[in-house]
């Protein structure tokens, strides 16, 4: 019975890892250009709470077809968690924000360039992949030390020891920031064509800017039906909560 | 009394003279007493004496006029009349006066004071009519009508579409001369392809009535804006300090300097989209009105020869922001990119002409026609879609004199890019939900058994270590391995029919494991003392019996000089097996 049951938690989780989602009709859609109807179907994925980046970036593709940037704004920026480096990602974004009304300051420095490229360049799960290694590494290294007796091979292992905890310490932080940039930054794009910012959490309050759809904005505080948001300029207002949508 | 009769006439006579000489004439007057709004006023103040004095009017609060300059002058005259001498000084003040509104106003009597005693002038009617410019060109009153100082942003339109035209123009109104006006803060147009038409350079005004004050008006400067996208643009106000002198309060005051800082009124202008419908597939973004023509620049060439037409569209919108017509493909005609001029002829760069020069170079003689071109825009008079076009045009083409050679002028150009579009879409067909690697418990697994293989490594660090101190344990612990070394042994004597070597060796085995096991010394392990030290440790009876009687069996076995079957040392074997395996399985405490 308990062999039984060890089984079935573990067919269970194997069919968890395995488990895929064909999104074949909307990939057909969109390339007989029909992009309502490739729209819908990649919907139903969202629906169901996959994530994914090929159905985020699909999707993303299939409003800017549709001419919605606030939606196509949304589903690239969801795409850009997974990969931040992915170059027709970029360039999409790059291209759709020309046609954005509300203009975004995104200049950077060489060494703000180099910085971010390095800082992303490894997936979070290939970093943790390396945490795990180098882990296993210290562990064995560790026994070795425990187990061996010959003082001049603990020696050459001590110092190997330390090389991969340096190692383990950097992907380690390197994780960290990840998943802390992954969970706790929260940003929103605008999905209303026009939205005014208020002072307060109220429209009686005095109008302080004007947005457009598909702006990204950073999220303060939920007030109710209200939302205070920050610009890049770092101006702060409070906006209608239907107004955006959550990346 | 004659002498003091005429030292009384003498005296009264002087006296009088003296008298005379001590008073004033203050009088007022003016050039006009009526005047229109862009006109000036003299104000004259005449003071007359005998004597030189050193006075000056004191001008009261006078209501819609201000002072604007002031003057003195002063004469003297002498005048012999009768043989009689007189001399009298004049003293004028003459100060300039401009109307502040329409209305009759009263210049009210000026105080002149002379030595204690006040002398006033006469009141004096001035009407003020408005000027002819006010009554012509009635201007809107604009938002700050009224104020002393204001700009104002004045646009073309309010409502546009896309596109369209729009002329944006600042100008600022004051009551007072300004002596210095410095930009700000320049408003800017997001949403606008800008073009500034006018910008001022220098401080220069004319007069303006509005609402019947009379104001100094600055044009300041122009901008002609074309929206490149759909939405109500709020476009934000421009932001002057503009500097004035302060009227000196007395005659001898030479005024200071005032800074004010003013900004414009917001300009809405709502961006309406082109219709969709009954668009046509060539509209290229025109918004206006337009006419086309055009010429070739000859009749006749030969074949390689270039000949160049021209079209002009000529009209009034965003004549910079269209695409020139395209020209169908001509057989045996190589044409290459237009050149396009832009030349736009009124001040808000609105009107003029789009100059297109086709180069077409003829590969073939013969009579060629040049199809009409074709030009879409967007009429915002009539609110509709107009398709205008050339007239056909022909010209021949004679053989060549010369052998034809491709054009090799052109040089090389980038690549022309029709347009951008997205990175097309990840067309794998198939997708995983998402999920951080160490979401999956294979990731702990491996981190758990990492971790227990120190646990595990240690533990085993401290058997090695207790099995190197303790010899007993180390015996027990190790009395299973020499065991299975001896029963290979047995094995082997049995497979070589050695039966005297398989009892001793069996007997061996036993007594081995039985040694190792509880620590006792193999050289002195006797029958006797082996059972002595099992009853002690407690083993039970049945087993002490069998250990005995097969360690008795095998020594008669060694000595006996018996033949022994191979099915009796078979059975032996067994029994052998029988007893370990009944000591392996009993629980009993090793001693320490």
């Amino acid at each position: 019975m308990k062999k039984a049951t060890f089984l079935i938690i573990f067919l269970f989780i194997c069919l968890q890892l395995l488990a895929e989602f064909d999104i074949s009709k909307g990939n057909n859609a969109y390339q007989n250009q029909e992009y309502e109807k490739a729209k819908e179907y990649y919907e139903e994925f969202v629906q169901q709470e996959v994530k994914n980046f090929n159905l985020f970036y699909n999707l993303g593709n299939t409003y800017f077809k549709l001419e919605n940037y606030g939606l196509a704004r949304l589903f690239y920026e969801k795409a850009l968690r997974f990969r931040p480096l992915d170059k027709d990602l970029v360039f999409n974004l790059e291209l759709l924000q020309a046609r954005l009304k509300d203009k975004e300051e995104n200049e950077e420095s060489f060494l703000q360039h180099i910085l971010r490229k390095i800082y992303y360049f490894f997936s979070v799960n290939l970093l943790a992949i390396f945490v795990l290694i180098c882990f296993i590494l210290i562990m064995l290294t560790i026994v070795f030390l425990i187990l061996s007796e010959k003082s001049s091979t603990k020696k050459v292992v001590k110092v190997f020891m330390f090389i991969i905890s340096i190692f383990f310490m950097i992907f380690l932080i390197l994780t960290i920031l990840r998943l802390h940039e992954f969970y706790n930054e929260n940003f929103a794009v605008i999905i209303d064509e026009t939205v005014f910012a208020y002072s307060g959490p109220n429209s009686d309050f005095q109008q302080v800017f004007t947005i457009h759809e598909g702006l990204k904005v950073r999220i303060e505080k939920f007030d109710k039906d209200w939302v205070l948001i920050k610009l890049q300029s770092g101006n702060g207002g409070w906006v209608k909560n239907e107004s955006l949508s959550v990346i | 009394m004659k002498r003091i009769l005429i030292l009384i006439i003498f005296v009264f006579i002087f006296s009088s003279v003296f008298a005379k000489s001590d008073e004033i004439v203050v009088s007022s007057y003016v050039n006009k007493t009526e005047l229109t709004m862009d006109e000036t006023l003299n104000l004259t103040i005449e003071i007359d004496s005998k004597k030189d004095v050193k006075i000056e009017p004191l001008i009261p609060q006078l209501t819609g006029f201000q002072i604007i300059s002031q003057s003195s002058s002063s004469s003297t005259s002498i005048e012999f009349i009768n043989g009689k001498y007189s001399k009298s000084l004049s003293r004028k003040f003459i100060y300039t006066l401009e109307p502040l509104k329409v209305g009759e106003f009263i210049i009210p009597p000026i105080h002149v004071k002379y030595k204690n005693k006040d002398y006033y002038t006469k009141i004096i009617k001035v009407k003020i009519n408005p000027s002819k410019f006010d009554i012509e060109q009635k201007v809107i009153s604009p938002k700050g009508t009224g104020r002393e100082i204001f700009l104002e942003a004045i646009c073309s339109k309010n409502e546009v579409f896309i596109g369209e035209p729009i002329i944006v123009s600042y100008k600022l109104y004051s009551r007072k001369k300004l002596v210095g006006i410095n930009a700000e803060k320049f408003p800017e147009f997001p949403g606008f392809l800008k073009e500034e038409t006018y910008q001022a350079t220098s401080i220069s005004y004319n007069i303006q009535v509005k609402d019947g004050l009379r104001y100094y008006c600055y044009r300041i400067s122009e901008f002609t804006l074309f929206s490149t996208f759909s939405d109500k643009f709020i476009i934000e106000p421009m932001e002057l300090i503009c500097a004035y002198e302060v009227q000196p309060k007395s005659f001898f005051d030479f005024g200071t300097t005032k800074r004010v800082n003013i900004r414009s009124n917001k300009v809405i202008i709502n961006s309406k989209d082109l219709p969709i419908e009954n668009q046509p597939a060539d509209f290229s973004g025109a918004v206006g009105e337009f006419y086309i023509n055009s010429e070739l620049s000859a009749n006749q060439i030969k074949v390689g020869e270039s000949i160049t037409l021209t079209a002009t569209i000529s009209g009034e919108g965003n004549i910079k922001m269209f695409e020139p017509p395209y020209l169908p493909k001509i057989n045996n005609i190589d044409t290459f990119s237009p050149e396009v001029s832009d030349i736009l002829t009124d001040p808000h760069k609105t009107q003029g002409k789009k100059i297109i020069k086709y180069i077409l170079i003829p590969v073939e003689p013969g009579e060629y026609k040049i199809p009409e071109l074709i030009f879409s825009y967007f009429d915002t008079n009539k609110n509709r879609y107009k398709r205008i076009s050339t007239s056909i045009l022909k010209f021949n083409v004679q053989k060549s004199d010369k052998p034809i050679t491709k054009p090799y002028f052109i040089t090389p150009k980038g690549i022309d890019i029709h347009g951008l579009d997205i990175c097309f879409i990840r067309t794998d067909n198939t997708i995983k939900d998402f999920s951080f690697i160490f979401q999956h418990f294979i990731y702990w697994l491996l981190v758990t058994i990492s971790l227990l293989s120190i646990g595990f490594a240690y533990i085993y660090r401290l058997e090695k270590n207790k099995r190197l101190l303790d010899k007993s344990y180390y015996r027990w612990k190790i009395a299973n391995k020499i065991l299975q070394k001896d029963m290979a042994e047995v094995r082997n004597t049995i497979s070589k029919q050695e039966v005297n070597k398989f009892f001793v060796l069996a007997e061996n085995a036993l007594k081995n494991y039985i040694a190792n096991k509880f620590n006792i010394s193999q050289g002195t392990a006797k029958i006797n003392d082996i059972t002595d030290i099992l009853k002690e440790k407690g083993i039970d009876d049945q087993l002490i019996f069998d250990v005995k009687n097969f360690l008795i069996s095998t020594d008669q076995a060694r000595f006996s000089g018996k033949e022994y079957s191979s099915d009796e040392i078979e059975k032996d074997l067994i029994d052998l097996k029988d007893i370990i395996q009944r000591f392996s399985k009993m629980k009993f405490r090793r001693k320490k």
